[in-house]
């Protein structure tokens, strides 16, 4: 088993899975910025368990004996990027009831905004904060250039003429994609695709991401 | 059962509060964190005469400074608890001969000269005052003896300590409310499958039966069942009172640790005995969980904690049992 987790960074970001902690990294590594720790949440849908999980994070001991300077929760915004906020929004006032030492924030009013409290709290919602969709539709718009791409869709498409009420789209959109550009066709996962450059981190769909992490890092 | 405590000058804590406090109390916390000096400080809150044990090295003229908070014996050790607003002074007499004016009861001839010692000042909700005079040559002397304060029976389980005379008594209480077949039978189910009778001799020893031709004295058990021994006679003859159980892992296999876990959780829910424990083991908080869940104990029934030293302060992090189980689940450091 792993090293349990303990927090080494003061600025911290909450991601909803392993992959979304991989393709964060990436980024980050990209941007030569390494003050930041990234740590997954697993399980949004059950908002109780969420709440308890974000909590023992940050309740974690640390390496050293410094405070938390700024902390971001990033969710899919799957349907609606505006309730994907409210629903963060509304985990982050739970959290400030349970009034952890040393983490005093404010809730965010916009998306991608930190707050001005003595701890900075900021949301991003996945893939740009406003679009519906997910990580995956992030990763799927950088590489629309690619032939591949097209060969993706046509698959997809294909398949939905068979089923169509065909569900999780995007995810079957990357993992076939995946399996077309990977290495001796190796299986591989979004993060591990993401780590190996299997998609375009130099587009332009990353640049709010970016900008966001860069804030962060600056916090 | 009390909810809060705080400790002001006692040895690592020049500040400290611990609040939600319920019925079990898990601590953990790294080396030189406070954990035990948390105990003894609850210890000396309700049972001020074991100011003589909590220290290996006891209670004498040499490290009675030692007490206080960076060796400052110009103030007070203060520990407190909102329940009946039980309060607790402790100055450092240097020369209680001088400080006889305060105790009325004794004639100050009994009382030799240049004792050094420690004052315990209590106050309480019923305004009531008691002062309490122990030296370090292990003399006591109280004050306004008419009075009462609300004190709860209190005990500190030092698990490193193998003198077993207050289990033996503890036992014996036992046995006279009849209540040892089913300790045994909880020892055996437990931990020591082999175990048939224990039995008090009239020199006042353990003997126990393991199924052999004799009886074998209660020091050949092993480490578990002892320790096992020591937390249930100790349960059972605390009723609606406070445990403190240093590293209660101490010699428990990891294998039988949910067992013995369900076994005091059980016999604290029964006999009201509010409960804390420190240890430094995964292992046991885990099958503290585990024997949590599977006893379907209500959620404010515990909480756990760890202590930080951060700088000249010691902090607590608390956590609720949701929070602690999916800290576990997670892989994220808790101790």
């Amino acid at each position: 088993m792993s090293d349990s987790l303990r927090i080494n960074k003061d600025k911290l970001l909450f991601v909803e899975g392993v992959d979304d902690r991989a393709v964060i990294y990436r980024l980050l590594k990209s941007l030569n910025i390494d003050n930041i720790q990234v740590i997954c949440i697993d399980g949004k849908d059950n908002r109780k368990k969420f709440i308890d999980t974000l909590s023992a994070a940050l309740k974690s001991p640390k390496e050293t004996d410094f405070q938390i300077n700024a902390f971001a929760i990033m969710l899919d915004a799957d349907n609606e990027a505006k309730s994907s906020f409210q629903k963060a929004c509304s985990i982050l006032k739970e959290l400030q009831k349970r009034k952890i030492k040393n983490l005093d924030f404010d809730i965010p009013k916009k998306f991608a905004e930190f707050t001005n409290s003595k701890t900075k709290a900021a949301v991003f919602i996945m893939p740009d904060c406003k679009c519906c969709g997910m990580l995956e539709t992030l990763c799927l718009n950088s590489v629309k250039d690619d032939p591949f791409y097209n060969c993706v869709e046509s698959f997809i498409s294909n398949a939905k003429g068979i089923k169509n009420d065909l569900d999780y789209i995007e995810k079957r959109k990357v993992l076939s994609f995946i399996a077309l550009k990977a290495k001796k066709g190796h299986k591989k996962s979004l993060g591990e695709a993401f780590e190996d450059d299997i998609f375009n981190i130099n587009s332009d769909v990353f640049d709010l991401i970016k900008k966001f992490l860069k804030d962060l890092s600056l916090r | 059962m009390i909810k809060d405590i705080k400790i002001k000058n006692y040895k690592g804590f020049k500040d400290f509060q611990l609040d939600n406090l319920k019925q079990i109390n898990l601590i953990t916390g790294k080396n030189n964190t406070g954990k035990s000096t948390l105990l003894e400080a609850i210890s000396l809150l309700y049972n001020p005469k074991s100011v003589y044990f909590i220290n290996f090295s006891g209670f004498n003229s040499n490290n009675c400074y030692s007490f206080f908070h960076n060796l400052n014996t110009q103030d007070p050790i203060i520990i407190s608890t909102s329940h009946n607003n039980l309060k607790l002074n402790i100055h450092l007499c240097e020369n209680i001969k001088e400080e006889q004016r305060f105790i009325k009861d004794e004639k100050p001839e009994n009382i030799t000269k240049k004792e050094t010692g420690f004052r315990f000042l209590y106050s309480s909700k019923n305004k009531a005052k008691t002062d309490l005079f122990i030296n370090t040559n292990g003399n006591y002397y109280q004050t306004n003896k008419s009075d009462k304060i609300h004190i709860s029976d209190t005990k500190l389980i030092n698990l490193r300590n193998t003198y077993l005379d207050n289990y033996v008594k503890q036992f014996d209480e036992i046995q006279t409310n009849k209540q040892d077949d089913i300790l045994i039978k909880l020892l055996k189910e437990t931990i020591a499958p082999r175990l048939n009778n224990i039995t008090l001799s009239q020199d006042n020893t353990l003997k126990v039966d393991l199924g052999l031709d004799k009886y074998l004295p209660f020091s050949a058990l092993g480490d578990g069942i002892k320790t096992l021994f020591k937390i249930l006679t100790t349960i059972y003859t605390t009723k609606d009172g406070i445990i403190l159980i240093d590293e209660i892992e101490n010699g428990f296999h990891y294998s039988v640790m949910n067992s013995v876990w369900k076994v005091i959780l059980k016999a604290a829910k029964e006999f009201g005995v509010q409960i804390f424990a420190t240890t430094h083991s995964k292992e046991c908080i885990e099958n503290y969980l585990k024997a949590f869940n599977e006893l379907e104990l209500e959620d404010d029934f515990d909480n756990y904690y760890r202590l930080e030293a951060k700088q000249d302060e010691i902090i607590s992090v608390e956590y609720t049992t949701d929070e602690l189980k999916n800290a576990l689940q997670n892989n994220f450091e808790i101790r």
